[in-house]
């Protein structure tokens, strides 16, 4: 039973219902069957002896007033009817005899026929006196003999009548038995059937009721736990409508920038390669500078080997110049010792003396003359020193410089190397950004594309929750039904929501 | 007359100078040398020679003012350091040093002279006579003028000592 789906526990119930109406039914309808079939001829045979008992009974008394008539009127019109009625007396009387179920009744039958004959006799008898003229006679006859048959006939009908109600009596008494244990059978079956249908429904119901508790339960669970995930879903949704109406605006940003930023990477692209072509030229500039370098550098070497050459010779010069100069202070002294022994001489040496002062002054120009020559020789000297210092520099100078616009040829080989890059780069930026701007023109259709699936989305997701809000409202209602039709908790409308609705018993 | 001719005698009356004699008077000869960066003057009379020197022999155990010994001309001579006689501070990278010989009447010596700048005829009148001053007898324009009798007559430069 516990595994059985209510459908088939209604379906069992109602089947032992059934079965207990079948049941029922089928007695009554036996009963009847029974009783219809007992009584029915015996109550046709009664109400046809009785009808024919009627109608003899009535014959005989119209044809007794139609021959009351004749005597009072003495006109033969009545004794025609009076014979009409007697004919029907006695088919009726036929009929009930042929028609008796018992011997007992078809005797009584012939006992009245019987009297009907005697009872006619006297009649014709009577009228057979009236009509020959013996009137007196005739009533008398009548008085004495019809009034007294007349009354045995009816004496005799009524006590067949009498046997016959008795008889039927006695049938129905048997039938209210039966028809009275019947009833008693099918109040009996019926009051099992009640018993069995209200033990049966108490037990379907609590079955029922608890699964449907169960049931509503986990409805009003589920169905809390839609509402408040709708409700999450609903705040999700706007959210996230929210941030797809943001997200659409930055894309729209994003696409005018990728608009900005394909003009620009053109025009960094262009002067990338403008910057190309002048790193071109600037390298074969430098490599001409680096050729004149080297000559330069050459040319100074050269000038540096003569200027040290010129050097030396202006060393040789200077020693030239000493020994002059040694030879003119040599000739002062001899001027000086000449001068002495010219005084020494007296007037004798005064000639001498001139001379000797003339040679001292040529030895004191000769010295002027070699000072002012080691002089210039000493500025000579100085000038080649720092010529040949200057030629060095500049020897180190164009060297330096050889090496360092090498070093700058090189980096600006790089540098037409990396421009040629990135002016490729550019190139494949421009394109890239272009595909980019592209790209974002279709994130920006999407973007909006989603907006509007979002607000229906949205929409959809409000027409959830107010559905799920009427589903809890419906659980809600249907557990406050269920625990009002059982003996459960009272109905659990104030409960909190989400909890499990126990099984009521 | 050829040209040459002609230059060297244009050259040799451009260098004749006319013979001057002193109106005013005697004249003194002067040999004028330089000591340490100071000019003094040697009356001519006493100076024998001008030389440049070329060596002298240190004598140890001498007073400072004695520089040595030195050969000339076969004589060995006193050399006196006239800066340190006259208390001249020292000067340093003096050039070529220069010997001059003295001849007194009681003896010759040598004196060491940085500069011998040469023979100079002073008026008489133009020196004036220092007698407060040893070794310097007078001041002529050229420069002081040594006394070279004082100097041979300094009882200084008279050393009589034996070496222990």
């Amino acid at each position: 039973m516990r595994t059985w789906t209510i459908g088939k526990r209604i379906a069992a119930g109602n089947a032992v219902l059934l079965a207990l109406l079948l049941f029922v039914a089928g007695a009554g309808g036996y009963a009847l069957a029974h009783a219809n079939g007992t009584y029915g001829p015996v109550l046709r045979e009664q109400g046809e002896g009785l009808s024919g008992a009627l109608v003899q009974r009535l014959a005989i008394s119209r044809a007794t007033a139609d021959f009351l008539k004749y005597l009072i009127t003495g006109e033969e019109r009545y004794l025609v009817s009076k014979d009409e009625q007697i004919a029907r007396a006695r088919a009726a009387l036929r009929t009930l005899e042929e028609n008796s179920p018992t011997p007992a009744l078809r005797s009584g039958w012939q006992a009245v026929s019987a009297a009907l004959d005697d009872y006619n006799a006297v009649m014709t008898e009577v009228i057979t006196a009236m009509r020959a003229g013996r009137r007196e006679e005739a009533l008398r006859i009548r008085a004495e003999r019809a009034d007294p048959l007349h009354v045995k006939l009816a004496d005799l009908a009524d006590k067949v009548v009498a046997e016959e109600l008795e008889r039927t009596r006695t049938i129905a008494g048997a039938a209210d038995r039966v028809a009275s244990a019947t009833l008693r059978g099918v109040i009996v079956a019926a009051a099992l059937a009640f018993a069995l249908g209200i033990a049966i429904a108490a037990g379907l119901t609590r079955s029922i009721v608890n699964a449907l508790q169960e049931t509503i339960g986990t409805l009003a669970t589920v169905s809390t736990e839609i509402v408040a995930s709708t409700t999450q879903q609903a705040a999700g949704t706007a959210e996230e409508a929210t941030a797809v109406r943001e997200t659409s605006g930055t894309a729209e940003e994003v696409k005018q920038t990728s608009q900005l930023s394909i003009q620009k990477s053109r025009e960094v692209a262009e002067s990338a390669q403008r910057a190309a072509q002048v790193s071109q030229e600037g390298r074969r500039a430098l490599e001409e500078s680096i050729r004149g370098m080297q000559e330069t550098k050459s040319r100074m070497e050269a000038i540096a080997e003569r200027i040290l050459a010129l050097s030396e010779k202006a060393q040789s010069i200077g020693e030239v110049i000493a020994t002059v100069n040694d030879l003119a202070e040599q000739s002062n002294l001899l001027a000086v010792n000449a001068a002495i022994e010219a005084a020494k001489a007296g007037d004798a040496g005064r000639g001498f003396a001139v001379v000797a002062s003339e040679v001292k002054a040529l030895a004191e120009q000769s010295k002027q003359a070699t000072a002012q020559v080691r002089e210039i020789l000493s500025e000579i000297q100085r000038a080649t020193q720092s010529a040949v210092m200057a030629a060095e520099q500049g020897v180190k100078s164009s060297e330096a410089g050889v090496g360092l616009a090498t070093r700058a040829g090189e980096a600006i080989r790089t540098l037409t190397e990396n421009v040629a890059e990135s002016a490729q780069a550019g190139q494949q930026i421009l394109a890239s950004v272009q595909q980019q701007a592209a790209g974002m023109d279709q994130i920006a259709l999407a973007m909006r594309n989603i907006q509007q699936a979002s607000a229906q989305n949205m929409a959809s997701t409000r027409q959830i929750e107010r559905a799920a809000k009427d589903l809890n409202e419906l659980a809600r209602r249907l557990k406050a039904l269920v625990n009002a039709g059982s003996a459960g908790p009272p109905a659990g409308g104030t409960r909190p929501q989400g909890e499990r609705i126990e099984a009521a018993a | 007359m050829t040209e040459i001719a002609r230059v060297l005698e244009e050259r040799a009356r451009r260098f004749a100078r006319p013979v001057v004699t002193s109106p005013r008077g005697e004249t003194t000869d002067l040999l004028v040398i330089a000591v340490r960066g100071e000019r003094y003057a040697v009356e001519l009379e006493f100076v024998v020679e001008a030389a440049v020197l070329r060596g002298f022999i240190p004598l140890p155990g001498l007073p400072p003012f004695v520089a040595g010994v030195v050969l000339n001309r076969g004589r060995l001579l006193a050399l006196f350091d006239l800066g340190v006689l006259l208390h001249l501070p020292a000067e340093s990278g003096a050039g070529k040093a220069h010997l001059v010989v003295i001849e007194t009447e009681r003896f010759s010596f040598g004196i060491l002279a940085d500069e011998i700048h040469g023979v100079v005829s002073v008026m008489q009148s133009e020196i004036t006579e220092r007698k407060a001053e040893t070794l310097v007898r007078a001041v002529s324009p050229v420069g002081a003028i040594l006394d070279v009798d004082a100097l041979a007559a300094d009882p200084r430069i008279r050393i009589e000592q034996e070496l222990p």
